[in-house]
């Protein structure tokens, strides 16, 4: 009971304090003040970024408060109480400001972080690139490689086939020249020994499909003309259809007899006469044709 | 100032004559006007008239009226008007560089993500 009373002894001022208080004229710039400043207090982005604003902010209120307390001119009060009021404010955007630089520092890393996976993307794609190109490149050396082996080798099997047939470059294709001694006497028939050579024009031409075939008859001047041009004719056909058989499509293969024309000997001994009977096989260079004599 | 009247014992004639030549005894508060121009200076480079344009303005015309009491030699009401600039423009300078701040969030966010999409996309 006693400490009652004697607590409420205290209780006395406290309420006298109240009652003053509440006499006191309210200042609306004070209570706006009070009211920010407890705002800024509350938020914890505040008291984490911008501890030594929200500090000044406090101290400015605490002065207003003073003032009130003291019972200082409205004026006086107002005026401290309007220096909290921004201060708190101030604490505000210089919380957003560290908020916003910190936002920033980790998307600028965040940009790095993409645009280094862009990169290396990028990079990587470029390397894949350079890759299939230098794989393309290598290839197509390999390729060329072998094409060139193959047309080297083709042209040493020409040539040796060549040489085997006596053949001669002249501007109208390589030029074969089968003897008298393959045909028949008077006929156009070959003698069996003749498949030989035969096989070999064959062969070639079956290896070098893009090229085409002359095959021109000649005989001597001995005997009537008119003779003589059937017979280089038909000798010429002969030889086309031997090729034939050994599966040379026809239309690469042109005959012509020429008869008694140009003859390569004399006609006048037997020698230049057995020169003269002849039939030339002209292999065309390449895939042009083979002019005419 | 009241308390260092009293101690003075300067009797209240003393006091009556200070009251009526107004707060004329007062120190010019060159200090607060320098800081306050300074914090102007600071909300302009920040380019507040732009960012934060009502507490610039604010800023600025409270520091002229405080030049103006200054002329007058009325110091009390120059410091108060300096002091209250002063806080103009410091607000002024921080909203002139969070916004800016934040803008330049939103410019990294978009970026990024225009850098993601086209990572996605390949192109």
């Amino acid at each position: 009971m006693r400490n009652v009373l004697r607590q409420s002894w205290l209780l006395l001022p406290v309420a006298g304090l109240l009652l003053a208080g509440c006499a006191r004229p309210e200042n609306a710039m004070l209570d706006e003040a009070r009211a920010a400043y407890a705002t800024a207090r509350s938020e914890p982005e505040i008291i984490s970024h911008a501890p030594m604003e929200l500090n000044r902010a406090g101290e400015a209120l605490q002065r207003a408060e003073n003032l009130f307390e003291r019972g200082e001119d409205e004026e006086q009060v107002s005026h401290q109480a309007y220096l909290a009021l921004h201060r708190a404010a101030i604490a505000r955007e210089a919380a957003r400001l560290k908020v916003s630089q910190e936002v920033i520092a980790g998307a600028e890393g965040e940009r790095q972080r993409v645009l280094l996976a862009a990169r290396s993307r990028e990079a990587e794609q470029a390397r894949q690139l350079a890759e299939t190109r230098r794989q393309k490149l290598e290839e197509a050396q390999v390729q060329a490689r072998e094409r060139g082996e193959a047309g080297q080798q083709e042209v040493q099997a020409l040539q040796q086939q060549l040489a085997e047939l006596q053949a001669q470059e002249t501007p109208r294709g390589l030029v074969l020249t089968l003897k008298d001694i393959v045909f028949e006497i008077d006929s156009s028939n070959l003698q069996p020994g003749a498949g030989r050579v035969i096989d070999k024009i064959a062969e070639f031409l079956a290896a070098h499909p893009d090229r085409t075939v002359a095959i021109e008859g000649f005989t001597d001047s001995t005997g009537p003309e008119e003779y003589n041009q059937r017979l280089s004719e038909a000798r010429a056909r002969s030889v086309a259809d031997a090729l034939v058989l050994r599966g040379i499509e026809q239309q690469r293969i042109i005959t012509r007899g020429y008869g008694e024309q140009y003859p390569v000997a004399s006609n006048e001994n037997p020698t230049g006469r057995q020169l003269n009977r002849r039939v030339e096989i002209i292999v065309s260079n390449g895939s042009e044709g083979i002019s005419q004599r | 100032m009241k308390t260092r009247l009293t101690r003075s014992g300067t009797p209240l004639l003393a006091v009556a004559t200070m009251v009526l030549v107004g707060c004329a005894g007062a120190q010019p508060p060159n200090e607060q006007m320098a800081v306050t121009q300074a914090a102007v200076a600071r909300a302009e480079q920040a380019q507040a008239y732009q960012f934060a344009p009502v507490a610039f303005n604010a800023a600025q015309e409270k520091l002229s009226q405080a030049r103006v009491e200054m002329e007058r030699r009325n110091f009390e009401a120059a410091r108060q008007l300096a002091e209250k600039a002063e806080v103009d423009a410091e607000l002024a300078y921080f909203t002139a560089r969070s916004t800016q701040s934040q803008q330049v969030v939103e410019q990294l966010r978009e970026s990024i993500q225009t850098l993601q999409r086209e990572l996605e996309t390949g192109t």
